[in-house]
């Protein structure tokens, strides 16, 4: 997996000038031009989740604000990008859950429910992360876990997971996906049949 | 929930070889896997299908510029005050005309639009808080018919949204607001939309709730 990151010298550069005289014309012009460095990729993010220009332009202005009324809380302990990459991320999950967007039934985690008996306790295993998370551990193999914690915890679409798991099959991630759940399905609902008693 | 997740040591191990050990432990779990490879896809920053990434720069840069490396005030809008004193609105037009002239030139630049050219469609006043009610009214284009107000707390967290309405005005109970943002600066926008489609906006303006 390759990837290229900013030059970090220059990014911190600019941060120190950012929060040397917060409110300053120098401290905001600096601001200004470290996050205008990842302007481009915050879009991108942003459009991945939502799909649509309009959209993505209002999130991206939304998590760029954002960065800038929290950057006296950037402690260094990691590159700025990782720290924007989690400011962005945060603020497109909340905003996928709050709104709605990128929301397909068929895929919603809850629709377990349908198939398996026991529905309490899929909910409650779905609302419980580490517990969902120990079942797929369980029946999923580690694409298959993978592409659901993208699709249920991250609220990516699956397009977006067919291309980060650079799958090449004809359904992609909802291929994947599908067969997950079944998985999934099958394992609650043997988990939840009562055990056979003899005679 | 997923956020929770402290990412800090994702740029330390994306710079390790698959095969250190440390790595190898990461990837074990498949949400550290799979934050992983979002994060190495955010900074690889790939210009996703059907995005419009030139155009986005653009308006991202001016709009960095314009809120972040530049700050103006607030505009006053020509809102509720001008529109019951048209004298004062003739003068200060004239006056604005006035000053515009002997200032131009040819070379001067004019200032970045924050969102493109149809982004200040709808036009924002400044909310005014009455009694227990919070006043808005907005002029927007006349293709748009129905309006929503969203409110959002200083982290840019949609709190609340009223509407749609009908028409350029709209009053909201201080009442029906989430507790815990009394004596506090909230941001407030104007939506147009149709069902659940958002068709154009304004921009943010701030009020501090009573």
């Amino acid at each position: 997996m390759s990837y290229q990151l900013k030059t970090e010298d220059a990014d911190e550069a600019l941060l120190r000038e950012a929060l040397a005289d917060p409110g300053s014309e120098r401290s905001r012009q600096a601001a200004s031009q470290l996050l205008g460095r990842y302007k481009d990729a915050v879009y991108q993010w942003c459009f991945r989740y939502v799909r649509d220009h309009d959209g993505a332009m209002d999130l991206a202005q939304d998590v760029l604000l954002r960065a800038y009324r929290k950057l006296d809380t950037f402690e260094g302990r990691s590159r700025f990008s990782t720290w924007l990459f989690a400011v962005t991320r945060s603020t497109c999950l909340n905003a996928v859950q709050s709104r709605r967007w990128n929301v397909d039934s068929e895929y919603e985690l809850e629709s377990l429910v349908d198939h398996a008996p026991g529905p309490d306790k899929v909910l409650e295993m779905a609302d419980d992360q580490e517990a969902m998370l120990r079942v797929m551990a369980q029946v999923l193999d580690p694409q298959e876990q993978e592409a659901m914690v993208m699709r249920y915890f991250e609220c990516l679409p699956p397009d977006e997971i067919t291309r980060l798991l650079a799958l090449t099959n004809r359904t992609g991630a909802r291929g994947l996906l599908q067969r997950a759940r079944r998985k999934l399905t099958d394992a609650i609902a043997n988990d939840q049949r009562p055990e056979a008693t003899d005679g | 929930m997923a956020d929770e997740l402290d990412l800090t040591g994702l740029d330390a191990v994306a710079a390790l070889p698959v095969d250190a050990s440390e790595r190898r432990a990461w990837d074990e779990d498949p949400h550290r896997r799979a934050l992983l490879r979002e994060y190495l896809a955010f900074v690889a920053s790939e210009p996703a299908v059907g995005s419009r990434a030139g155009e986005a720069s653009e308006r991202l840069g001016a709009f960095l510029h314009e809120n972040i490396a530049q700050p103006r005030q607030a505009p006053i809008r020509a809102g509720r005050f001008l529109r019951w004193q048209p004298a004062l609105a003739v003068a200060a037009a004239v006056a604005a005309v006035a000053v515009g002239l002997s200032v131009w030139s040819p070379e001067t630049e004019f200032p970045p639009a924050l969102r493109g050219p149809a982004a200040d469609s709808i036009v924002l006043s400044q909310p005014v808080v009455a009694g227990d009610v919070l006043v808005f009214d907005w002029t927007a284009p006349e293709v748009h018919e129905q309006f929503s107000i969203v409110f959002y707390d200083l982290e840019l967290n949609e709190i609340h949204r009223s509407g749609p309405v009908e028409g350029g005005a709209l009053r909201v109970s201080i009442a029906n607001l989430p507790a815990g943002f009394s004596g506090q600066e909230v941001y407030v926008r104007v939506l147009a939309v149709e069902g659940t489609s958002v068709l154009d906006r304004s921009s943010m303006a701030t009020v501090r709730l009573p």
